[in-house]
């Protein structure tokens, strides 16, 4: 009962393990991956790619080297996915194993891509803070998506959080990870987890105060 | 117009900013190619003789191993420290013993241990507690492959640390009996026992 409240609520999406259209749940396709189909891993694929790419571009920089991480990734899940285990969500399974992978891509490239005034700094921020703005096809979706009144929040968390703390916020609420399950993929305590949190909000909140509420947001406060 | 956002007003724009970049990546998802996977073939396989297997033997095989060499240990160890040799002072004692002059002139711990009620008597008064524990060490140890082999993680700890407390035991218990004890004035000659009665334990 605590862990249902505890969770975050998704308004139109209440399971985010359920794909939107319908369809078997991404810990059902698991077992069958498991059991030998390749046709159910190819649906989780297409499920998660662009949501591995998303979460990563902004630890590595560039939307290119995010889709390279999210394809190892996905390749590594699917060799390893007997290690799998069904009852937990294969979201937090699957974003272990992608924020692992890019923190040994930021170790290892850390000089190379990291943009000035964003070098690499201790406690798993190894890694660039700012995504590129080298347009890909996500990218230019996102710019997009910042013009609308919902996008204003997430480029300033985008400009302002450090990649740590960008992850354990959309995990949280972009991908509807408890503390627990944020900790669980970015191989993190829990109480780090929500320390995590709490600065991006607190981040966020202070550089939001000198920004103008959007009105339709205010209407209901 | 400015606003300070409460928290509460600030996870609902979370929220809702969170659901609309969802909305957006579930849009761009169907344009991204799906990887080439190939069936694993080898899963099956693998999990009827492979890793599980193998696993399962390389930990016996390390089970038995560390087994064999704890009670290989103790076998020394109990070879050690109870061999009977009652014409020669202990080797335990003389091992333990900083004070190598006086190590030909020390009934082993075994005799003393062995004559501890005769001791006691002549003394009139009990011995130390460390003097019991030490007489006690061969039903301790025989204890040790007991715990050893419950001890799922660090295997050597309980084995270490029953051996220092034996040890500490053994050194305030040889100690304590140094310290009353006396050498006899004229050593037998001819190689005899020096102590066949203990009388020259003084309390």
């Amino acid at each position: 009962m605590t862990a249902t409240t505890t969770q975050p609520v998704w308004p139109t999406a209440p399971d985010a393990s359920t794909p939107r259209g319908g369809g078997l749940r991404d810990e059902a396709l698991a077992t069958r991956v498991q059991e030998g189909c390749v046709k159910s891993y190819e649906e989780l694929d297409r499920r998660y790619r662009v949501r591995l790419i998303h979460l990563l571009r902004r630890r590595v920089g560039r939307e290119s080297d995010a889709e390279d991480l999210a394809q190892v990734a996905l390749w590594t899940a699917y060799e390893k996915i007997n290690r799998y285990d069904p009852r937990r969500k294969f979201s937090t399974w699957l974003f272990t194993i992608a924020v692992r992978k890019a923190i040994d891509h930021g170790r290892a490239n850390a000089r190379h891509v990291a943009p000035a005034g964003h070098e690499p700094t201790a406690g798993g921020d190894a890694t660039v803070a700012l995504p590129g703005r080298d347009a890909g096809p996500l990218q230019r979706a996102i710019a997009e998506e910042e013009t609308g009144r919902h996008g204003e929040i997430w480029r300033i968390a985008d400009e302002v959080l450090k990649p740590a703390q960008w992850t354990a916020l959309w995990l949280h609420y972009g991908e509807d990870q408890s503390p627990t399950e944020v900790a669980r993929a970015m191989n993190i305590s829990r109480v780090n987890a929500r320390v995590l949190l709490h600065r991006a909000r607190k981040t966020l909140a202070d550089r939001l105060k000198d920004t103008p509420q959007d009105p339709n947001h205010a209407e209901g406060w | 117009m400015k606003h300070h956002r409460t928290p509460k007003e600030l996870e609902t724009q979370l929220r809702d900013a969170a659901s609309a970049r969802r909305a957006t990546l579930d849009r761009l998802a169907p344009s991204y190619p799906v990887g080439d996977y190939t069936p694993r073939a080898s899963d099956a396989h693998a999990r009827r003789t492979g890793p599980g297997v193998l696993t399962q033997a390389i930990w016996l095989l390390g089970l038995g191993g560390a087994t064999t060499a704890g009670l290989l240990g103790l076998v020394t160890l109990i070879g050690l420290v109870m061999t009977p040799d009652p014409g020669r002072s202990s080797t335990t004692v003389a091992e333990i013993d900083p004070e190598t002059s006086e190590k030909t002139t020390l009934p082993s711990v075994y005799t003393l241990a062995a004559n501890l009620g005769q001791i006691e008597a002549r003394m009139e008064q009990r011995l130390s507690p460390s003097v019991n524990l030490a007489t006690a060490w061969p039903a301790r140890l025989q204890d040790l492959p007991e715990a050893f082999l419950e001890a799922d993680e660090e295997l050597q700890k309980p084995f270490e640390i029953e051996l220092t407390a034996i040890r500490a035991d053994l050194e305030t218990a040889a100690r304590y009996l140094r310290q009353r004890w006396t050498a006899p004035p004229n050593p037998d000659p001819a190689g005899a026992s020096i102590y066949p009665e203990l009388s020259t334990l003084t309390g």
